[in-house]
């Protein structure tokens, strides 16, 4: 991963980087331009004060040199007793030289120079100064030097030049001492700076974090993040707002809710719709027999014995449609979802009594291989058995006529089980198989079918927290029977 | 999470390289407090047109101390230096006396001269005057002035009597003529002073009755106006006399003589040019000059004659 993918990554980084960095180039700059201000002002202030050293010494020196028109004046002594007391009191003077309009050395703090002649172009070019002039630089002898240079004249009049270097190592520390101030102080502000930014950051980005977990947390059937607490901030605003999704979330929800009952009962009315031969037969058989029993008692009805034969089996009968009765009354009934201990092969019993006749008019053979130890599963029973149906449905659709099912149970793995309907049909095409959990999606002929069964099956599995597996070939040879899909519902044990 | 950390510190790394790079870089900058000498156009001296002109020295005498002298006069020099075909320098002296001798033996062509001293020089020397100052007036007079401490009791020559008196030189007006004259006048001898010392210059008079070493003094009133403001109080002034002279001696090379006179007659005051030129001259000359002769000082003569001054 590259540098800047780490930084785009990031919005704390992001803040961090760009903001430290403006920061830091903003203090560095403020601290440079004050650092040279400053600089300016040292070496102005030392410069001055040597100026001052200057003409201040210049007086006594120009005294001297006008006294010594005087023939009784000895100017030679007069000089050296002046630079000895000048360089006690101003310690700070690393040499002072006076010369005399020939540039002959006729005073100067080291007695060795006396009577040498400054002939180098520098000191004749600083010698013709009408004004005071100075310089710093880095002296080979001296070190470093403010020098000064003083013409000592009165008007026209002019004696000679006075030279003075005075240590420039105090202004050196001063600005010196000036940089590291400025220097560390920069750094704590910075670092100051950068720690603010770093908290303020983590506060901003904690909240969203604190947000980003209570979303992952979030009780779809809660209104509200009730656990967040109340902030006047954008954080605030944005947990108000998010409060407010949530509310839309949950009334789309219920109206989604809404909506899938009344597919689920659509397709429950489909599905009893297309169980109705079967239903109508197993009906119509004890209502014949209940026939022929009353046209019997009508002929005889003194034979109470013969009677009492008959009335039994009316009863049988009716009992028989009242049983059929009630199983279609209870499949078809709509109510909320109810979960609880579901035995998912009772719940397969129950749908193949239901779908009995139709089997048997199809002659399709039902294989079970069921699981005994198959433990009971927490599970809205009705909807699984919807579940079952949808798919035992598809299966005998599937199957033109003598076909074979296969019905198994069993433990998919720890904490979740299986069931598994595979028939030997037609099978179904790959182009079909990936449109096949579409709502309104069907390859069957118009009033056959909603198209809805696998979507409704896909999504209450789903709701339970399971999934359903899908294979199958499709049959290719004109006998059939070389085809075949398998369905796999796998559904978890415990409630999610 | 190792992995980004170990990015971010990719990042800061060179920022932190390259800031302390451009810290040292800085750091040095700023410790580099180099700096040259300003241009200077040399100046050829053996070149300049007044190194060819012959030079003229010009004696003062020692009514100031040298500095002050060099600071009054020298511009004068320059002046003269400029406008006539003559090097002119000033030659101090350590005395009055030393500056007639100088002038009388050649060693200055020209000098500057008190009232007094020259009276009494002519009587011995071949010299006569050529100039004489103007005073703020447009007067060739000059004025002593009698001076006190600004707090003190003195208001009139009379309060000096049992007085300590502070004068300049016995060689100038201010410090001999003056005195007996004025006093003469109002009717206080010498005697009745309590004493009296001569300082060879006229400040060093003021700075003595500044110090409370002497009750008064007296000193040129070009002098004593320039202490006023400063602790000073002029309670008299004496008659108005002829200016200080610029003196020649007699014969002397006319030329040089002519330059001067002409060079200094033609400072008008009234001309910005130069009145802005003789600011930094001493005051007794910032007014101009007037030609003058012998005969100018001839009734002072007679006054000093007539107090026994010889």
């Amino acid at each position: 991963m590259s540098p800047i993918n780490v930084i785009n990554r990031s919005l704390k980084t992001q803040i961090l980087l760009f903001i430290g960095i403006l920061i830091t180039l903003l203090m560095i700059g403020i601290s440079f331009s004050i650092l040279f201000e400053w600089r300016a002002l040292i070496i102005e202030s030392r410069t001055q004060s040597a100026r001052d050293v200057t003409r201040a010494f210049s007086i006594s020196i120009l005294d001297a040199l006008i006294y010594s028109e005087n023939a009784s004046f000895h100017l030679e002594e007069q000089l050296e007793t002046q630079i000895a007391d000048f360089k006690q009191k101003v310690p700070d003077i690393k040499y002072l030289a006076i010369l005399d309009n020939e540039r002959n050395v006729i005073g100067h703090t080291d007695l060795t120079k006396y009577t040498n002649i400054y002939n180098d172009p520098k000191t004749i070019e600083i010698c013709s100064t009408d004004s005071l002039i100075n310089s710093i630089y880095n002296n080979q002898e001296y070190g470093w030097i403010i020098e000064t240079v003083f013409p000592l004249q009165i008007s026209g009049k002019r004696w000679g030049i006075l030279k003075i270097g005075i240590d420039a190592e105090p202004l050196r520390s001063e600005i010196r001492n000036l940089f590291f101030r400025l220097f560390f102080s920069t750094i704590f502000v910075i670092g100051i700076t950068l720690i603010v930014l770093y908290l303020l950051i983590e506060r901003i980005t904690g909240s969203l974090k604190e947000l980003t977990k209570i979303m992952d947390k979030i009780d779809i059937d809660s209104d509200e993040l009730d656990n967040q607490p109340k902030r006047n901030d954008e954080i605030g605003f944005l947990v108000q707002h998010f409060n407010v999704l949530q509310k839309r979330l949950a009334q789309q929800r219920e109206q989604l809710l809404s909506a899938q009952k009344q597919i689920y009962h659509a397709e429950k009315l489909a599905s009893i719709g297309r169980l109705a031969s079967g239903v109508a037969h197993e009906i119509n058989n004890p209502l014949n027999g209940i026939k022929s029993c009353m046209y019997s008692i009508s002929k005889d009805p003194r034979d109470i014995a013969q009677n009492e034969s008959y009335l039994g089996l009316i009863n049988e009968g009716l009992s028989h449609i009242e049983i059929i009765v009630q199983k279609l009354l209870g499949f078809a009934h709509q109510q909320s979802k109810v979960v609880g201990s579901v035995n998912v092969n009772s719940g397969i019993e129950k749908v193949l009594q239901l779908l009995d006749y139709k089997l048997s008019q199809k002659k399709i053979e039902i294989t079970h291989k069921l699981d005994k130890e198959l433990p009971t599963i927490y599970a809205d029973e009705q909807l699984i058995q919807e579940v079952i149906m949808n798919l035992l449905l598809n299966s005998m659709d599937a199957i033109t006529e003598e076909g074979k099912i296969v019905i198994e149970t069993g433990i998919q793995s720890q904490g979740q089980i299986y069931i598994s309907i595979e028939d030997n049909g037609s099978g179904i095409s790959d182009k079909d198989l990936e449109k096949i959990f579409d709502p309104f999606y069907t390859t069957k002929e118009i009033g056959e079918g909603t198209g809805l069964g696998l979507s409704v099956s896909i999504g209450i599995v789903e709701t339970h927290g399971g999934s359903i597996q899908v294979k199958s070939k499709v049959d290719t040879l004109p006998a059939g029977k070389a085809g075949g899909t398998t369905f796999k519902i796998i559904l978890p044990i415990k409630e999610l | 999470m190792i992995e980004r950390k170990t990015q971010i510190w990719s990042i800061i790394v060179p920022i932190l390289i390259a800031i302390i790079i451009s810290s040292v870089f800085i750091y040095n900058t700023a410790l580099n407090v180099e700096q040259p000498f300003p241009e200077i156009i040399i100046k050829n001296i053996n070149e300049h047109p007044d190194t060819l002109k012959p030079i003229i020295y010009f004696g003062v005498i020692s009514r100031y101390s040298p500095n002050i002298i060099y600071k009054g006069y020298q511009p004068i020099m320059d002046y003269l230096t400029d406008n006539t075909p003559y090097k002119f320098e000033l030659k101090l002296s350590s005395s009055y006396q030393e500056t007639v001798r100088q002038l009388v033996d050649n060693e200055v062509s020209a000098a500057f001269f008190g009232t007094l001293i020259y009276l009494k020089a002519r009587k011995s020397f071949n010299i006569e005057p050529i100039l004489k100052p103007l005073n703020a007036d447009g007067k060739p007079f000059f004025q002593s002035a009698l001076i006190t401490k600004e707090d003190s009791d003195i208001k009139t020559i009379s309060d000096l009597k049992d007085k300590k008196l502070a004068l300049p030189s016995e060689q100038s007006f201010s410090g001999s003529g003056l005195l007996l004259y004025e006093l003469k006048n109002s009717g206080l001898g010498l005697s009745e002073l309590d004493s009296i010392h001569h300082f060879l210059h006229h400040h060093t008079v003021v700075h003595q009755v500044l110090m409370g070493n002497f009750d008064a003094g007296v000193v040129k009133d070009r002098v004593a106006k320039e202490f006023t403001d400063n602790g000073i109080r002029i309670f008299a002034y004496s008659t108005p006399r002829s200016s200080s002279p610029i003196v020649i001696k007699k014969e002397y090379d006319e030329e040089i003589v002519n330059s001067i006179k002409a060079a200094l007659l033609k400072v008008d005051i009234q001309k910005p040019y130069y009145k802005d030129l003789v600011k930094n001259w001493d005051n007794e000359f910032a007014n101009g000059f007037v030609a003058t002769s012998e005969k100018d000082f001839d009734p002072l003569d007679s006054i000093l004659q007539a107090n026994g001054n010889n």
